[in-house]
């Protein structure tokens, strides 16, 4: 059995998923937060609420007793209409048309019923059992609206519950109702006549403005102004709203690296990684008699690398708790409101900052994010840009070398933010220059009312995430810091190496080497662990850890450590910027190729961000150098070389579509 | 012995991580990332479309 979940985007689908199933999918407070369907299990005490389990059993026959008994419940992205306008929207239209689920759940925002129910009429209209869950009921109440229940249902011709998923409140009497439904078999009774006709949509409009006429409440002047638009007023100023946000990101930064997250961070890092874990297994191994080997594999290879990562771990679930926060109270909402001003300048729009918000936790679901897009070249220069924003797995590149070069700084994690915003403006611009373009597309977005965020969804989301990490840590970490200790270990003879110099990892960082030269950076290890990070980001702290910290994971993270006798602190980072903007992992690449839908788009723009990582990162280098130390970095007369040819490279580019748009302008004019 | 039951549990563990890796890579994501490409898309990923 299936109960789909449909709505308008931020109407409060995937906190009634997660509700009722007990996932802990990401939820946010602004529209278009889902853009792929997710499926779970109903959770059991609501499946025998709904008497779906009895149900169930008395189903068919032989061999399907366990699949028959499973009531799925499926998470569709939002859609305004059952005619598809984005991808996203489309991934809903085919699922309820095709799959035909057992019963549609229509998830109503109570407090934006006129446009919510423009979709259930739609819906009722399929003959699929329908139930409305009038959802944000707080919100309602707090506008001080109220709407008849009953008649609304007998209106609609389906039953309609009250609810307030975030609370999980009305979810009992809403899965009781389910249950009915599809027991009943019974489509709702669309009162509605104009369909198929000419001007359906609007009549449609017309029978909907009707019913919530009839049915809606309203004590608050519309007229009025609200808390939440003072409030607006100074955070969505055009002028205020950008520092006001570099300073809540700022605060939010602070407290999560040099905060609470960063003192946790230090005592895993340093005691629980450093001493008591690889202590405990050198006791462990050396005890049982293992090889040593094998015990060097296990603790110098496997742990030290994974624990350089898992180390970081308490500052990312900070960082996400309070992010979290933030977004569920409607803030980051207005602050795509704020940058739409500016994103259309160089050929985006606000819409872009979705995905690139959403990127700032993982890449992929920012690049997926990206279909909510509708104008082509946005959706290409957004998929582009949102892996500029750093995301969760550069973190600990950043903090690594914070804390290494620039002990005690609460600047850098802001800076590197600031220098990602800027790659992301002059990147667009250059895009715009390079590539044939359109105008920016108009940016609409309905802003969520303010609320006090809840503290269970923060929690639920911080989980989310340090799961989501620990996760990572613990597959392709771990593959990669057994291949890489393989590597560093063992020569090309497949026998131990003498030392690292003689090693495979040697050898390949070896080769790769030279091409850090232009960012003043010299030594194969470097290039190794720039190279793990094209497989996962992470990847470079840990290849460090069991390259450097042979001594103690300590040795790594202090300020001045092993890595400051490899990097000044202007190259190292530069280093950092370079591993931050050149192309994501692999999988983010996966994305990327999905999205783009062309492997020519994906050519571009891996060469694109190559470049943007390579040239920031050099630029870095040498003006950094230039500043700081009063000379150039190493490598200054490749460095030259290479800039010149990125900015030639970049002309040819800009003039080539120049000539392309003056000649299609010519076409036209004949 | 213990050598052999050690690195056999090892062993174990790495390649269960590597086939959880490489089937979300396959699919477009990444171990313990809740997104990448969905089922809808999945067919059209593997092809390279």
């Amino acid at each position: 059995m299936k109960i789909a979940l449909a709505g308008n985007p931020n109407s409060g689908k995937t906190t009634l998923f997660n509700a009722i199933t007990g996932k802990t999918e990401y939820v946010g407070n602004w529209p278009g937060v889902t853009v792929e369907k997710k499926e779970a299990n109903l959770k059991r005490k609501y499946k025998l609420l709904a008497g779906l389990q009895d149900m169930k059993e008395a189903g068919t026959g032989k061999g399907d007793g366990n699949r028959r008994n499973q009531v799925r419940v499926v998470d569709l992205p939002g859609a305004y209409s059952i005619a598809p306008y984005t991808s996203e929207e489309a991934v809903t239209r085919d699922f309820i048309l095709a799959e035909n689920p057992d019963v549609l759940l229509n998830i109503v925002d109570a407090s934006n019923l006129e446009r919510s129910l423009f979709f259930t009429t739609q819906l009722l209209e399929l003959g699929i059992p329908l139930v409305v869950a009038l959802n944000k009921q707080d919100v309602l109440k707090r506008s001080g609206n109220s709407i008849q229940v009953e008649g609304l249902a007998d209106a609609l011709g389906c039953p309609v519950v009250e609810t307030r998923a975030n609370g999980e409140e009305g979810l009992d009497e809403l899965l009781r109702a389910v249950g009915q439904a599809a027991a009943a078999g019974a489509s709702g009774n669309p009162a509605f006549e104009g369909r198929g006709g000419e001007g359906e949509d609007k009549k449609r409009q017309a029978y909907v403005k009707g019913i919530v006429q009839t049915h809606l409440q309203r004590k608050r002047d519309k007229t009025r102004i609200t808390t939440s638009d003072r409030i607006d007023r100074v955070v969505a100023n055009p002028f205020l709203g950008l520092p006001l946000f570099g300073l809540v990101m700022w605060a939010v930064y602070a407290f999560s690296i040099n905060g609470l997250g960063g003192f946790l961070a230090d005592w895993v890092n340093g005691t629980l990684f450093g001493e008591l874990v690889p202590d405990a297994a050198h006791g462990f191994f050396g005890g049982l008699g293992v090889h040593p080997m094998l015990e060097a594999l296990i603790v110098d290879g496997a742990i030290a690398g994974v624990g350089a990562v898992l180390g970081f771990l308490p500052l990312i679930l900070v960082l996400f708790f309070c992010l979290a926060l933030l977004e569920d109270s409607g803030y980051m909402a207005r602050v795509a409101v704020v940058m739409d001003r500016y994103f259309k300048k160089i050929g985006l729009s606000g819409k872009s900052i979705i995905p690139m918000i959403v990127g700032s936790g993982c890449s992929i679901p920012g690049v997926m994010a990206t279909r909510t897009i509708e104008d082509e070249n946005e959706k290409v220069a957004t998929t582009i840009l949102t892996p500029f924003i750093p995301c969760s797995a550069k973190l600990p590149i950043i903090v690594l070398f914070s804390a290494v070069f620039f002990p005690g700084s609460t600047w850098i994690l802001p800076a590197v933010y600031g220098i990602a915003g800027l790659a992301v403006i002059l990147g667009g611009l250059l895009l715009k220059r390079i590539f044939p373009w359109e105008e920016s597309s108009t940016f609409i977005m309905e802003l969520p009312e303010y609320k006090v965020p809840s503290l269970r969804h923060a929690f639920r989301q911080m989980v989310h995430q340090g799961k989501g990490f620990v996760v990572k840590a613990s597959t392709i970490i771990l593959v990669m810091n057994t291949l890489v200790w393989f590597m560093q270990s063992y020569g090309w003879n497949l026998q131990p190496a003498e030392d690292q110099g003689a090693s495979i990892l040697a050898g390949v960082g070896g080769l790769a080497a030279p091409l850090l030269l232009p960012l003043g950076v010299a030594g194969w290890q470097m290039a190794a662990a720039a190279l793990t990070g094209f497989v996962a980001k992470e990847n470079v702290v840990a290849t460090f850890a069991i390259l450097f910290a042979t001594v103690s994971e300590e040795a790594l993270h202090a300020p001045g450590g092993v890595l400051a006798e490899n990097f000044t602190p202007v190259t190292g980072f530069a280093f950092l910027l370079f591993n931050l903007f050149t192309p994501p992992c692999f999988a983010a690449i996966g994305a990327m190729n999905a999205e783009l839908g062309s492997r020519k788009w994906l050519a571009r723009a891996i060469l694109f961000q190559l470049a943007a990582g390579y040239g920031i990162g050099i630029l870095a280098a040498q003006a950094g150098s230039l500043l700081v130390y009063g000379k150039w970095a190493p490598g200054a007369v490749p460095a030259g070389l290479v800039l010149g040819g990125l900015a030639a490279l970049a002309a040819v580019l800009v003039q080539r579509n120049r000539a392309r748009d003056a000649q299609n302008e010519l076409a036209c004019q004949e | 012995m213990p050598t052999i039951i050690i690195g056999t549990i090892f062993f174990v563990l790495v390649a269960l991580a590597a086939r959880k890796t490489y089937r979300n890579l396959r699919s477009n994501t990444c171990p313990g990332c809740s997104a990448g490409c969905g089922l809808e898309k999945r067919e059209k990923c593997h092809k390279g479309s």
